[in-house]
């Protein structure tokens, strides 16, 4: 169970986050919306423990990591894979570094053994074995993308999945990609997942839960029917230029 | 680990909340030099980037400056009929003060604002989070290799900066000043004694803490996209500068007032 207990947090004067509270069940996949700046991103960094709350509580597995040194904070990153926004691949490494990092530095398998694996995380997330010594700059941002998906999941067999932005900038078959491969994790291996997007139509193809932001605190938190029927208008704002793309996906996910 | 804080607003405030987190961040440098785990290769690739890389642009900058110097030299002292000084002249001059901040300044140029800059890329790009979310400790696996690479290499360049412009000054007094080969080396080798070599590898070893502490505190910190980290890339080599001449005539004072009985 992740859970954010009347969290405030702040960058500098103005606070990012304003007493924000919300739970996702185990094995649950949930959407956070909002407009850029609202305090999305900040969220994922909390609860990697990058940061820690003003006040309030981020609770992992009922355990307070507000609270937490860097050693335990280690222990409980080992439950969490994070995508970052862009992807974050090391751009001075190459994508098989990338992708068996977490191996070479915490583990004692020998490289050929590291390199096996690497190579079937590559295969598992659509990508040819071929771009294991190129550089991540020669790769598109879908690819890219896939490899930040692809080290996250060798690194630690994560029991959570932390996207931010997975599929702002791509073109539409890489997010189509992306989002497939989301979807598999979430379905097939029951890893609870915060995907952080302000793209809602991308966002329906993995979940059906919601929690809107705006201005650092939460304005909705439910399932899309009460979201696009949600009447405050700072929701009716956000929701505005994607209701066509909502109801056609709507459609097709009913049909 | 070093987390920072919250930047007030308000240049007094901000100066003093920006000296504050340098000094604990450069704290949190110098304790995570002495645990495990030691990222050795990122040591040795450091070396080879901040040392070995400089080398040329050393010995071109030492040869150079020893030679102007030995031409200033020869020119004002053969009035006085004391061109026979020059040796012991150009050892003071370049072991003492010109080596160390001439290669203190042309390291702060290249390297500081090279770290700076690879610093503040990896944080805009989120790579230092990720280093953080896969439980490598960034100050350990970035700033650590960093810091022991310029502690090695800023002494061996400023050293190698000495050796230079001292041949240059001996080229000079040869081919210009017509000054006899054993009257130019006798004075040399007479003045290399322990007080001057004592103040030619202190000022660099400070010098390297200098750069390291301020590029690197730079880099992390750096924030706002290309623009911020073009803005941390000019600071840093600014602030280095500055302070590499501050620090320069702060160590001639004190390290000469309290070893002046071994010159």
């Amino acid at each position: 169970m992740l859970e954010f207990r009347d969290v405030t947090f702040s960058y500098g004067a103005e606070p990012v986050l304003r007493g924000i509270s919300f739970q996702i069940p185990d094995g649950e996949a949930r959407v956070i919306l909002g407009q850029s700046g609202s305090g999305k991103s900040t969220i994922l960094k909390l609860f990697l423990g990058l940061y820690p709350p003003f006040s309030g509580s981020v609770l992992i597995d009922g355990e307070d990591i507000g609270k937490m040194n860097e050693r335990e904070l280690r222990e409980v990153r080992k439950k969490i894979g994070m995508v970052f926004q862009d992807g974050a691949l090391f751009d001075s490494m190459t994508v098989g570094e990338n992708v068996g990092f977490y191996l070479i530095e915490h583990s004692d398998l020998e490289i050929d053994e590291i390199e096996k694996r690497v190579r079937e995380m590559l295969g598992y997330v659509g990508l040819e074995e071929s771009i294991i010594d190129k550089l991540p700059d020669e790769l598109s941002g879908g690819m890219q993308r896939r490899v930040a998906i692809g080290r996250a999941l060798l690194a630690t067999d994560p029991k959570i999945m932390l996207y931010d932005e997975p599929t702002t900038g791509l073109d539409p078959e890489s997010t189509s990609k992306a989002l497939a491969l989301m979807k598999t994790l979430a379905e097939r291996k029951k890893i609870s997942s915060v995907i952080v997007t302000h793209q809602i139509v991308d966002a329906l193809e993995i979940a059906d839960d919601f929690i809107f932001i705006d201005d650092g605190q939460v304005v909705f938190d439910g399932k899309l029917d009460g979201f696009r029927d949600c009447a405050d208008p700072r929701v009716l704002e956000f929701l505005n230029p994607f209701r066509r793309g909502i109801a056609e996906l709507q459609r097709k996910k009913f049909a | 680990m070093y987390t920072p804080r919250p930047k007030p607003t308000g240049f007094i405030k901000r100066f003093a909340y920006d000296s504050q987190e340098m000094l604990k961040f450069s704290l949190s440098t110098l304790r995570a030099c002495f645990g495990r785990p030691f990222f050795l290769t990122e040591w040795i690739e450091q070396m080879h980037l901040n040392g070995v890389k400089s080398i040329y642009l050393v010995i071109l900058t030492g040869l150079f400056a020893g030679q102007a110097l030995a031409l200033q030299f020869s020119i004002e002292l053969s009035d006085f009929g004391a061109k026979t000084y020059l040796g012991r002249l150009m050892v003071l001059s370049m072991v003492r003060e010109l080596g160390p901040v001439l290669t203190g300044l042309l390291v702060a140029a290249r390297v500081a604002s090279g770290i700076t800059a690879e610093l503040g890329s990896m944080k805009s790009s989120h790579q230092i989070d990720a280093l953080r979310a896969f439980s490598i400790d960034p100050i350990r696996k970035l700033a650590v290799p960093r810091l022991l690479s310029l502690l090695v290499m800023v002494p061996v360049l400023t050293i190698l900066c000495d050796v230079i412009g001292i041949l240059g000054g001996y080229v000079i007094a040869v081919l210009v000043a017509h000054i006899h080969v054993g009257l130019y080396w006798a004075p040399v080798y007479e003045n290399l004694n322990f007080g001057n070599i004592f103040i030619g590898l202190f000022k660099p070893i400070v010098n390297a803490f200098i750069i390291a502490f301020v590029s690197i505190y730079k880099g992390f910190s750096s924030e706002g996209g290309a623009k911020g980290v073009g803005l941390a890339t000019t600071q840093s080599v600014v602030i280095t500068s500055i302070t590499i001449l501050i620090a320069n005539f702060i160590s001639t004072k004190v390290v000469f007032s309290l070893i002046r009985g071994y010159f």
